[in-house]
């Protein structure tokens, strides 16, 4: 009997240091429930109008740690899905002029290190790759919430805002069109594997 | 429409003014009769005014290229250089044609291995048979210079180049479009220097940075933008219009009816080649 308490209590403690040991989440976004925003500022009508448009083709995956350092992020946008209500105008953002999507086909962000940045606030950096060109950049991103969904699935959501310059990752032509300063905002959602 | 006369001139007059200066020089040389080195600089002025004009219109003018638009100006140099090569007298016709041919599929394979939506064999294939039609145009524009001293020549080209850029634009690519009118300026100011200096007919050495300049952006519009096929290929055959005056029935015609034959000719090609970019994207709906 005292052997097999002794057994149940070792598998206990295996059984928990197991569970602390893969205690990361790893969550795939679910395009349904992402969004990737941006504006730009209308340099062309005498700067009087912002234009937004968003990529509906997001993927990637968030990894949750309770150790932020294992925790990562990683987010690939098809460029190709830029939709800013205007076909012409669409057609234009995603010609060499722009984003050359027919060369650089995708946007992706890498997260190199996570900190915490107040509740449910993480300061972000990572390498942002856009127009063939890769930089690094910090963000900071909010938690909007996490739980189980309505299906029962657990997900969990991230939101950020931040400005980068297109002339920084090599898109210098037709600055007295579209504005040199680009605001993005990313929305995802994850739904845990 | 002041805002787009704005943009031309300050896109068009910069390498304007770039090209008439070393055709200046050019013309100094030639005056010392050293007209291989003439031929040379008239190819120079071409590319140092196209790099001039490419610099303000794109932003840049890195050493390394990442976009396709940054191949420009490393072509043009190149292509110059080749012209200094194949005017040596000691190059036979079958190795300058087989050179230029190389040059030409190198060229366009360039302009070809960035792009993300070919696979490899079909990127070949698409070199290699546009390579051979860039040596071929190339080859015919350069016999066209000898044959045709006349500054209709420089001016036919320069109207090609603009109804290229107009194309381009139609075809979602504001940024070619304005590469094409840089090269159009270029051609613009060679064609006035020659109707000040009625003798010269140095064409022949700048054929080749010319139609390698022409040709690739009207590819890379077309595979990175939307310029249609067929589009593309009436106005790759504008620059040779002037071969409609080497016809029997129209070498007995007066010179003049000759002229207008051949800028109908070039207006006619690239205005259906215009005409196919709008009748599949339709007209710019304004600048959005």
């Amino acid at each position: 009997m005292r052997n097999f308490i002794s057994v149940l209590s070792i598998l206990g403690i295996l059984s928990f240091t197991i569970n602390f040991a893969f205690s990361a989440d790893t969550y795939e976004v679910d395009p349904a429930h992402s969004f990737a925003i941006f504006r730009c500022l209308n340099v062309a009508q005498a700067n009087s109008v912002f234009v937004y448009g968003r990529f509906t083709d997001i993927k990637g995956r968030i990894v949750v740690d309770k150790d932020l350092a294992k925790s990562s992020v990683e987010i690939t946008i098809n460029a190709e899905s830029l939709d800013t209500g205007v076909p012409d105008r669409d057609r234009h953002l995603r010609s060499p002029d722009f984003l050359n999507t027919r060369q650089f086909p995708t946007i992706t962000f890498k997260s190199k290190k996570i900190e915490a940045a107040g509740k449910n606030r993480y300061r972000v950096t990572g390498d942002l790759t856009l127009h063939g060109v890769t930089r690094p950049i910090t963000i900071t991103v909010t938690k909007v919430g996490e739980g189980k969904n309505f299906k029962g699935m657990s997900v969990i959501g991230f939101e950020t805002t931040f400005t980068i310059k297109r002339s920084d990752f090599g898109m210098k032509g037709l600055m007295n069109v579209a504005a040199d300063e680009v605001t993005l905002t990313i929305a995802i959602m994850g739904i845990r594997k | 429409m002041t805002f787009f006369i704005k943009s031309a001139l300050t896109l068009t007059l910069p390498p304007f003014i770039a090209t008439i200066l070393v055709l200046f020089i050019a013309l100094s040389a030639s005056k010392r009769s050293s007209q291989n080195l003439s031929r040379f600089l008239t190819a120079l002025a071409i590319a140092v005014g196209y790099i001039f004009g490419h610099r303000i219109a794109t932003g840049s003018f890195p050493l390394i290229p990442k976009s396709v638009e940054d191949w420009f100006p490393l072509l043009a140099l190149a292509t110059l250089m080749f012209s200094l090569l194949e005017n040596l007298p000691k190059i036979s016709a079958p190795i300058r044609l087989s050179l230029r041919l190389v040059l030409s599929v190198a060229a366009i394979s360039v302009l070809l291995v960035p792009l993300a939506t070919l696979s490899l064999p079909s990127k070949l294939a698409w070199a290699f048979g546009l390579g051979l039609m860039l040596a071929i145009l190339w080859t015919g524009l350069d016999e066209l210079s000898d044959k045709q001293n006349e500054a209709i020549l420089p001016l036919s080209l320069s109207m090609a180049a603009t109804m290229n850029s107009a194309a381009l634009f139609i075809s979602h690519s504001a940024k070619l479009s304005q590469l094409s009118g840089v090269l159009a300026a270029v051609l613009g100011s060679m064609f006035l220097f020659w109707l000040w200096q009625r003798e010269w007919s140095m064409a022949k050495g700048a054929s080749g940075v010319f139609t390698l300049l022409f040709f690739g952006i009207n590819v890379s519009s077309m595979f990175y933008a939307d310029l249609p096929l067929f589009s593309a290929i009436l106005l790759w055959l504008a620059p040779l219009s002037g071969w409609i005056r080497s016809l029997p029935f129209v070498r007995n015609l007066s010179n003049w009816l000759q002229f207008a034959l051949h800028i109908a000719t070039c207006l006619l090609l690239s205005a259906f080649g215009v005409g196919i970019a709008i009748y599949t994207h339709g007209l710019p709906v304004g600048i959005y």
